[in-house]
C-alpha cells in the first residue's frame, strides 16, 4: 500500500492516474472534507504546486483527469446556450467564438471542477442545469469583452500566493471567474474550515444542526442508589425537566417494583413508587436528580436551562436524599 | 486677517477639523498655509502613491493622527497581483524621520512588514493606537514589538488582516505596566493565544471599552474574561461551540447581566444555538450585531435572536437568515440603518434563501435603511423600484447578484429601471455598486441622478463607451470608479480626461482599453500615473497574432504629484 502510494507521488500529474495523488488525499483530510473539496479554498495551493508551466491544452489534461475520478463525462461539459435568457447580449462575434480554444477550453476545466464540487454537493442532480447556466452566464460576459487572458480562471486563492503561474490556468475552483463574487478571502475561507459546515448548500443548516448533535451524543448512562444496573437515556429524546424527570421514573419503576414487592403490601407500594419519584428535582423528595459534567463536577439537576444541561451533563445519578449532602457540590455557589 | 497674531489664526483654525475645510484655507495665503500646515493635527492620505511621504512629513510635521490607504479596492477580490506595491514602510520612515509626535496611525490595504512595525513601535513615544484594516505582510512578531514598546498604547485594532501566525507569544509581551487599553481587537488573528495571559491583559485594563477576540478563544476562557469588562461597550466573541464547563454558563450569564454598556456584538464562531441564549438578554440593548461569520446558525435561531435586538441599528447576517427571516427583522429592528447580507453558498448557480422578496420586506419595515449590503441570486426591477420609494435614505447601496449579467427574474428584462430609480429617489447616494444585466440605459440614470455619487462599481455591465461616457460625464462628485469586464473601451477612457484630476482613482479590468489608449492618456495628463498591469507578457502576443489591438488587462489610473512610482514590479508598466 506504502509502496504503491510512493510510486504514485513520483508520476508527473498530467499522466493518466485516475487515483489522486497521496498529496491531494492528504491535504483533504487535513481540512477534514474527505472527498468534497478537491478543489477547495486552502487545497489548491499545494496543488498548484505540481502543477507545471505550460498551455492551456497541457494542464486541461490534468483536470480532465482528475475530474474522471468523480464520473464526469467530459462531453457534457459541451458548449450550449440552449438555457441562456433571450434578452443575452451575446453575439458570438469572431473575437469570442475564435478564441479561443483556449478560454473555452479554461471554461470547460473551470465547469468541472466547479462541478466537482456541485455532485458531491447535489449528488449529481441538476448538474446538467447548472453546467449551462454557468457557460451562459460566463459566456454573456464575454459579448463584447476581449477574451480574458488566462488569469480569469484563477479562483479565489489568498492573492500572496498567486505568483504561481500556473494558478492562472484555469484550474477548477469554488468560482469560476476571478474574484467573482465580491468576497473577501477570509469568508470564503469560513465556509470551508467550519468543521460543522457540509458543501450541501440547500441542507447546509441541517447538515449542521445533526452534526452538532451527533457530535454531542446525549446517550448518557444513569444510576440509581439501591439498584445494581444502570441504564442509559437520550436526552435530545425530551425537550424539558419534566419529560426527564418522567423518563426516570419510568425507567426504573420495574426494578423498585421488584425489589418492593417482597418488602410491602401493594397498595402501599404503589403510593410508594409514586412518592419515590415525586419532587425528584427540588430534593425534597425521598431521592434527588444529579448529575456530572465534563469537569466530574456533581450537580443538581434543574439550575441551568434545559438546553445547556443537555450540553454539559454526562452522567446521571438518582440520589437517596439523605446522602445529598455528602456528595453533591451546588452548582449555583459558583462566580 | 493678516494683523491677527499667528495663535489667533490658528485658533480659529482649530475650528475647522475637516481636512478638506483645512486644505482650502491653506490655499489662502503663505502666511495662512504655514499656520495651518503646522497646527494640523490630522492627515488622511485616500492613495498612497498620490503623494511622496516625505513630502507629508515635511509639510505636516506636528501631525498626530495619520491614515494612509494603498491598493484599490478590487485587491480585496484578488483582482490586484501581490507584490503590486502599497508599502507601508516609506510612511513609518518617513513619519520617524519628521513627525515624532505622531499618535495614531491607521492604514488600510497596505503592505506592512515586522521591521516597520518595530521601527513604528520605537519612534514615537506617545504612541497610542494602531488601526490595521485588510493588510498584509506581517506576522504576530511584529505585533508582538507593539505589545512591547509602545507604552501608552490605547488601541490595537486589526480587521481582516492576514496575519502570519508565530505563535501567541505576542499577547504576552504586553509589560505589567500596560493599563491603558480601551480598544483590543485581534479577531483575525488565526493562532491561538495564551488563556491566562489574555485573563490577565484584561484584568489589568480598567478602560477597555472594545474587545474582540479571536475563534481559538474558549466560552470558558470568555466567561472570566467578561467577569472583568462590566464597562464593556463592544464586544468580538470567540468560538461559541457548545463544549464548555456549567461553571462558565453560571459566569456568562452573571458577567453579561452587569455589561450594561454592551451595545455591539461579533464573533459568532461555530456558534452553537445554546449557546445563543445566553445572549437573549442583552438583546434589547444592542444597537451592531455580527452573526456573518456564523455559518452553523439557522434561519430558527437567527431569528430568535433577531427578534429581541429592538434597538438593532446595524446587522450583518449570512443568507441562511432566508426570506422569513428578513420579514422577523424588517418588524422588529425599526430602527435599523445598515444591512448586510453575505452569501453562505458562493456558487453562481446555486441556492440562497434570500432573494428580492426579502429586501422589499426589509424597505418596508426599516424606512431609515440607509447603508445595504446585499447578496442574493436573483432580483427584480420592481423590487427595486419599491425599495428605493421605501427608503430614500439610502447613502450607500451595493447589491450584488451573484450570476453576472442576470436578467429581472420575472420578466427576463435589463435591470436598468430598478437601479435608475434607486438613484433617482435617493438624493444622497454616495455609493453604488450595481450587478445584473445592465444596459446603457443604467449609467444614463445614474449619470443624470446620482449627484452625490462619489464610488461606483461596476461589474459585467453595459453595452458601449456611452455608457461609462455617461458617469464621467453627469457624476459631478465622483471620486472613485472602478469596472471589471465590461464592454468600455478607449473612447469611454478618452472621453473626459480632465474628469481624471478630480477624481482619486480609475480602476478597469477585463474591458476594451488597449495599450495605445493609455499611452495617449498618459500624454494628455502627466498629473495622472497610469498603471498597466499586465501578469501575462503572452497575453499582449495573443492578441496581435488575431490581428487586435493589444487590450490592456488591468488598469488603474490615478492622479498624484509623485510622479511614477519607483517601487513598481515588473509587472506594472507606469506611462
Amino acid at each position: 500500500m506504502e509502496e504503491s502510494s510512493k510510486k504514485r507521488e513520483g508520476l508527473p500529474p498530467q499522466l493518466l492516474d485516475l487515483i489522486p495523488v497521496e498529496k491531494e488525499w492528504k491535504l483533504r483530510e487535513a481540512l477534514g472534507l474527505g472527498r468534497s473539496r478537491n478543489t477547495g479554498f486552502d487545497g489548491e495551493e499545494d496543488k498548484k504546486l505540481d502543477l507545471k508551466l505550460g498551455l492551456p491544452g497541457l494542464i486541461e489534461e490534468d483536470k480532465k483527469v482528475t475530474s474522471r475520478d468523480y464520473g464526469i463525462q467530459e462531453e457534457s461539459t459541451s458548449l450550449s446556450l440552449g438555457f441562456f435568457p433571450k434578452h443575452s447580449k451575446i453575439t458570438t462575434t469572431t473575437t469570442t467564438t475564435g478564441a479561443k480554444r483556449g478560454f473555452i477550453d479554461t471554461v470547460v476545466t473551470k465547469r468541472e471542477g466547479y462541478n466537482d464540487q456541485k455532485q458531491q454537493a447535489r449528488a449529481g442532480c441538476g448538474k446538467e442545469l447548472a453546467l449551462e447556466e454557468m457557460i451562459a452566464a460566463v459566456s454573456e460576459r464575454k459579448k463584447g469583452c476581449c477574451p480574458p487572458p488566462p488569469s480569469h480562471g484563477v479562483p479565489a486563492i489568498p492573492a500572496r500566493n498567486s505568483g504561481n503561474r500556473p494558478q492562472t490556468q484555469g484550474r477548477g475552483a469554488a468560482t469560476p471567474v476571478v474574484g467573482w463574487p465580491p468576497i473577501r478571502s477570509f469568508r470564503r475561507n469560513l465556509a470551508s474550515t467550519s468543521s460543522k459546515q457540509s458543501p450541501e448548500p440547500r441542507n447546509v443548516e441541517s447538515n449542521a444542526k445533526a452534526t452538532l448533535t451527533c457530535k454531542k451524543n446525549p446517550l448518557v448512562k444513569i444510576n440509581m442508589d439501591g439498584i445494581p444496573i444502570g441504564r442509559k437515556i437520550d436526552l435530545a429524546a425530551y425537550d424539558s425537566y419534566d419529560g426527564l424527570s418522567s423518563a426516570v421514573k419510568k425507567l426504573f419503576h420495574g426494578f423498585l417494583q421488584a425489589q418492593k414487592d417482597i418488602a410491602s403490601a401493594e397498595s402501599a407500594q404503589q403510593g410508594a413508587d409514586e412518592n419515590i419519584f415525586y419532587q425528584l428535582l427540588d430534593g425534597s423528595g425521598e431521592y434527588t436528580l444529579v448529575y456530572e459534567d465534563s469537569e466530574g463536577d456533581r450537580m443538581l439537576v434543574g439550575d441551568v436551562p434545559w438546553n445547556v444541561f443537555v450540553s454539559t451533563a454526562k452522567r446521571l445519578r438518582v440520589l437517596r436524599s439523605s446522602e445529598l449532602s455528602h456528595t453533591v457540590i451546588g452548582a449555583t455557589t459558583r462566580v | 486677517m493678516t494683523y491677527f497674531p499667528e495663535e489667533v489664526v490658528e485658533h480659529i483654525f482649530s475650528f475647522l477639523p475637516a481636512q478638506r475645510d483645512r486644505n482650502t484655507v491653506s490655499l489662502v495665503c503663505k502666511v495662512w498655509y504655514e499656520i495651518e500646515r503646522l497646527s494640523r493635527r490630522s492627515v488622511f492620505v485616500g492613495n498612497c502613491y498620490a503623494v511622496r511621504a516625505e513630502r507629508v512629513a515635511l509639510r505636516f510635521p506636528n501631525v498626530r493622527a495619520l491614515t494612509v490607504k494603498g491598493k484599490p479596492h478590487f485587491a480585496d477580490f484578488n483582482l490586484v497581483p501581490p507584490d503590486w506595491g502599497g508599502y507601508a514602510g516609506p510612511w513609518i520612515e518617513a513619519a520617524a524621520r519628521g513627525c515624532v509626535g505622531l499618535e495614531e496611525l491607521r492604514m488600510k490595504r497596505m503592505v506592512v512588514s515586522d521591521e516597520s512595525l518595530e521601527l513604528l513601535s520605537r519612534s514615537f513615544p506617545r504612541f497610542r493606537a494602531l488601526v490595521l484594516i485588510s493588510c498584509e505582510g506581517f506576522s504576530t512578531d511584529g505585533l508582538a514589538a507593539i505589545a512591547s514598546h509602545c507604552k501608552l498604547l490605547s488601541e490595537l485594532d486589526l480587521q481582516e488582516n492576514e496575519v502570519e501566525d508565530r505563535g501567541p507569544r505576542w499577547l504576552s509581551c504586553f509589560p505589567d505596566s500596560c493599563t491603558s487599553l480601551v480598544s483590543l481587537n485581534f479577531a483575525c488573528i488565526k493562532g491561538e493565544v495564551n488563556a491566562g495571559s489574555l485573563e490577565r491583559l484584561v484584568s489589568r485594563s480598567p478602560n477597555l471599552r472594545s474587545l474582540r477576540l479571536n475563534r481559538s478563544v474558549s466560552v470558558d476562557t470568555l466567561a472570566k474574561i467578561l467577569m472583568r469588562t462590566p464597562n464593556l461597550e463592544d464586544l468580538g466573541t470567540g468560538n461559541l461551540t457548545d463544549d464548555f464547563q456549567t461553571e462558565s454558563y453560571f459566569r456568562l450569564t452573571s458577567a453579561l447581566e452587569k455589561c450594561k454598556m454592551l451595545r455591539s456584538l461579533s464573533g459568532f464562531w461555530d456558534a452553537s444555538p445554546v449557546c445563543l441564549s445566553f445572549i437573549y438578554p442583552l438583546c434589547a440593548q444592542l444597537t451592531g450585531l455580527n452573526l456573518s461569520y456564523a455559518p452553523t446558525l439557522d434561519a430558527s435561531d437567527l431569528t430568535k435572536m433577531i427578534s429581541r435586538c429592538v434597538k438593532l441599528q446595524r446587522l450583518w447576517v449570512l443568507d441562511c437568515i432566508s426570506d422569513k427571516g428578513l420579514q422577523v427583522v424588517a418588524s422588529s429592528c425599526k430602527d435599523l440603518q445598515e444591512l448586510r447580507v453575505f452569501p453562505s453558498d458562493f456558487y453562481v448557480a446555486g441556492y440562497s434563501a434570500v432573494t428580492e422578496e426579502g429586501l422589499v420586506a426589509i424597505s418596508l419595515g426599516c424606512p431609515k435603511l440607509n447603508s445595504l449590503l446585499y447578496f442574493c441570486h436573483q432580483m427584480t426591477n420592481a423590487a427595486l423600484i419599491t425599495v428605493a420609494k421605501n427608503c430614500p435614505n439610502f447613502t450607500r447601496f451595493r447589491l450584488c447578484i451573484l450570476e453576472p449579467g442576470k436578467p429581472d427574474v420575472m420578466t427576463n428584462q435589463p435591470l436598468d429601471e430598478g437601479f435608475g430609480a434607486i438613484v433617482r429617489e435617493c438624493k444622497g447616494l454616495r455609493r453604488l455598486s450595481i450587478s445584473g444585466l445592465l444596459t446603457d440605459k443604467v449609467f444614463m440614470y445614474i449619470g443624470k441622478y446620482a449627484k452625490q455619487l462619489e464610488m461606483l462599481s461596476i461589474a459585467f455591465a453595459g453595452d458601449s463607451d456611452k455608457g461609462m461616457m455617461h458617469v464621467m460625464n453627469g457624476c459631478k462628485n465622483l471620486r472613485k470608479l472602478e469596472i471589471r469586464d465590461s464592454p468600455f473601451g478607449d473612447a469611454a477612457l478618452l472621453g473626459n480626461v480632465a474628469k481624471y484630476e478630480t477624481m482619486r482613482s480609475l480602476w478597469m479590468s477585463s474591458c476594451n482599453v488597449t495599450l495605445k489608449g493609455c499611452q495617449v492618456l498618459a500624454s494628455k495628463m502627466p498629473m495622472l500615473n497610469i498603471e498597466v498591469i499586465n501578469e501575462w507578457d503572452g497575453s499582449n502576443e495573443m492578441e496581435e497574432n488575431h490581428g487586435e489591438l493589444p487590450k490592456v488587462e488591468k488598469l488603474y489610473v490615478y492622479r498624484t504629484t509623485a510622479g511614477a512610482r519607483d517601487d513598481a514590479p515588473n509587472f506594472v508598466k507606469i506611462l
